[in-house]
């Protein structure tokens, strides 16, 4: 029994070996192979790769909006790591060159001074842009071809938490520099926190560390910025991934024509699909340094250190929709329950982008052809297939930019009124345009691309492909 | 790997021997798995409390901080002359200028807008109030925005010839008032506290 082991193990080594590597005899193999085949015969990470490096990732360039997106908060982990050596998280008052400063600031100003650590510094601000508008673009893309469906409802699910964690993510790292602009957006934060009905006071002191800004404030936001959030989304993340995976991805039309159902049609993920997002990551590398290079996007002298004087502040485009509804929503919306006031804070900047995002999770139970769904959705629908799902979507989209003009309405000549008027009027008008025009051009039915009843292609040079099977 | 998995297995053993015999767990008596499950409720709340306790004492450290009252003499808040005393002639009609209190200048809850809203040379025609907008805590304009006191945030704006009453924006109240007077050579000092609460609720 055990000469008959040690016989087969050996053999089953060889076997294992030989395929990768093109066919050369273990005997001749150099000391790095050798040191490979040490490694193989304890990992076996050989059956791994052929569990997972043969998965077939579909080819379109919007299915890398989501690699972007783990890309960009990769860089903003390296990134961070390195403005964390030397940021100091604390606003008390040092004094120099005769100047007292906060100490975050203070520091801040240092990392502007060392030419390195500015560029890293420009680097960590455009990568928060960057993932944050991959989030927004690959959800459109999911959204519009109605791949949230049947399996997928609760990987939609978890994509929204993954928004609202980098909205979080973005909104307290801005107070970190502890400039004015920090100073006056953070207390804003506060003063909608606290204006939660019961528990408001408590849970704003608990999360800006008491009364904003005290000096309990940058040390705990600080922990929640670099610890906290990513630790979670990091967590977050992987599940997404592992239901990407065993999921599988779904796949653009095409595909029904040139692999059987339940097949996946792409490139294996290794070497190919890993190629393909290595070369993304050296894209994305160079194009943020080059911004940060050139394109400083929050230098510290552009607001000054926290003082009386206020300039004016808004925020970022990703919380601007916020910041607009808070500008249109009337003082009025107040009333007391128990002793508590639910006023306008509260609505504009707890309630309404909690319905945001709590419709949009909902996306996949509201949608109609879902709740009706009797098998699996695994392909790509083309977006005017469903003209109500295109208007919809068109309408919350013009719905936000609306918003975005609302944020500037008293700067643009435009008054409260007509500013209302105009956030309601024009995301409906355009929806129903886009409906009707849907109407119109929906001629594509999933029938249609049935492999049985359409002809496949003469593809004389078809694209390199890899079907993996079911499972 | 279509063996039976651990998990499986072991509902098996567990479950096979009590659904013969269920009464025994609807008379509440102590068996063995009644008391396990107890044992692991006992330590799911322990280890809820072991967050939850801690979470408490996260609590807020709270700064104490010097509030403006009478006899505070008002300088400059911002600007080239930060820190020097403002004299009641500096403010020419229709003009706002932010102050804070003499040596409590640490605290910018306690930033004053002065606001000469007629002519004259001493305490007439010349009001102040809290400078920290009633809506959502920012600092409003150190200057008037037609004739009116306005929030760069978002866009609230007060009426400096009426108690600072709301004229426009989401801000919920006036802006708080403070009575002052003026000594000799123009000084302006506080004669008591803002008459509300300032900032946000
Ligand atoms: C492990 C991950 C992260 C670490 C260690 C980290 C660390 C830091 C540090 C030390 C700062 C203060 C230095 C400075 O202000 O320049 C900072 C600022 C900032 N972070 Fe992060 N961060 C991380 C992830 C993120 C993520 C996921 C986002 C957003 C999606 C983000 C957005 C920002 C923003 C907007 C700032 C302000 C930048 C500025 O000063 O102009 N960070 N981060
Ligand atoms: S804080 Fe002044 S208008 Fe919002």
């Amino acid at each position: 029994m055990t000469i008959r082991q040690t016989g087969r193990t050996p053999g089953e080594t060889r076997e294992l070996e030989v395929r990768p590597r093109g066919g050369v005899p273990s005997a001749r193999r150099g000391p790095q192979q050798r040191m490979a085949d040490w490694v193989e015969e304890r990992v076996g990470l050989a059956a791994f790769n052929r569990k997972y490096g043969r998965k077939a990732f579909p080819v379109h360039t919007t299915f890398f909006l989501g690699e972007m997106a783990l890309f960009s908060f990769v860089i903003l982990v390296l990134t961070g790591a390195y403005l964390g050596l030397i940021y100091v998280p604390s606003s008390d008052p040092i004094t120099i060159g005769g100047e007292d400063l906060p100490a975050a600031y203070a520091s801040v100003r240092l990392i502007e001074s060392i030419p390195v650590a500015n560029l890293l510094r420009n680097v960590h601000h455009w990568a928060s842009h960057l993932m944050i508008i991959s989030i927004v673009l690959h959800s459109l893309r999911i959204y519009f071809t109605g791949t949230y469906r049947k399996p997928r409802e609760l990987n939609w699910a978890i994509g929204v938490v993954l928004l609202g964690l980098s909205l979080m993510a973005g909104f307290v790292g801005y107070s970190l520099p502890y400039d004015s602009y920090a100073v006056t957006a953070t207390g804003i934060g506060y003063g909608i926190a606290r204006s939660i009905p019961f528990v408001g006071h408590i849970a704003a002191d608990l999360f800006f560390g008491g009364a904003f800004p005290s000096f309990g404030s940058v040390p705990r936001l600080y922990t929640i910025h670099v610890f906290i959030v990513p630790a979670i989304m990091t967590a977050v993340m992987g599940l997404h991934l592992v239901l990407v995976i065993k999921q599988k991805h779904t796949q653009p039309g095409y595909a029904r024509r040139l692999a059987e159902p339940g097949k996946v049609l792409g490139v294996p993920l290794w070497p190919y699909q890993a190629i393909l997002a290595g070369v993304l990551l050296m894209l994305m590398f160079g194009v943020l340094f080059l911004l940060g290079a050139l394109v400083p996007p929050h230098p510290l002298e552009a607001y000054g250190p926290p003082g009386p004087a206020n300039t004016a502040v808004k925020p970022d485009w990703y919380v601007l929709w916020i910041y607009g509804f808070l500008k249109l929503i009337p003082a009025s919306v107040n009333f007391s329950v128990a002793g508590s006031t639910f006023g306008p804070n509260f609505f504009g900047g707890l309630v309404f982008p909690a319905i945001v995002l709590g419709l949009l999770t909902l996306a996949p139970w509201l949608d109609s052809t879902n709740r009706k769904a009797t098998r699996n959705y695994e392909y790509l629908e083309p977006p005017r297939q469903s003209p109500m799902r295109m208007a919809i979507g068109t309408g919350v989209l013009v719905y936000i930019l609306m918003l975005f003009v609302a944020a500037y309405y008293d700067e643009i000549g435009l008054n409260v009124g007509l500013t209302w008027l105009l956030t309601i009027a024009v995301p409906l008008v355009t929806g129903a345009a886009v409906f009707l025009w849907g109407k119109r051009v929906a001629r594509y039915r999933e029938e249609d691309f049935d492999p049985r009843t359409v002809d496949t292609p003469a593809t004389g040079d078809q694209p390199a492909t890899e079907a993996t099977p079911a499972d | 790997m279509s063996t039976v998995s651990p998990n499986s297995t072991e509902r098996l053993t567990l479950e096979g021997p009590e659904s013969g015999a269920p009464e025994v767990e609807d008379q509440g008596l102590v068996t063995r798995r009644n008391l396990l499950k107890w044992v692991i409720r006992l330590g799911y709340g322990a280890f809820a409390a072991a967050f939850a306790i801690p979470a408490l004492a996260l609590q807020s450290l709270t700064q104490e901080q010097q509030v403006v009252e009478a006899g505070d003499q008002l300088t400059y808040a911002a600007g080239g002359q930060s820190g020097q005393p403002i004299r009641a002639g500096e403010l020419q009609p229709n003009t706002a200028v932010l102050a804070l209190p003499q040596n409590k200048t640490e605290n910018q809850q306690n930033t004053v807008i002065l606001v000469r809203v007629a002519p004259g040379q001493g305490a007439e025609g010349l009001v102040a109030y809290s400078a920290i907008c009633t809506h959502l805590g920012c600092s409003v304009l150190g200057r008037l925005v037609n004739n009116e006191i306005a929030c760069p945030c978002h866009a609230s704006r007060f009426d400096p010839r009426n108690d600072a009453a709301v004229l426009g924006g989401p801000a919920p109240r006036p802006l708080p008032s403070l009575p002052i007077t003026v000594g000799p050579e123009g000084v302006i000092t506080a004669a008591g506290g803002f008459n509300g609460e300032i900032g946000p609720a």
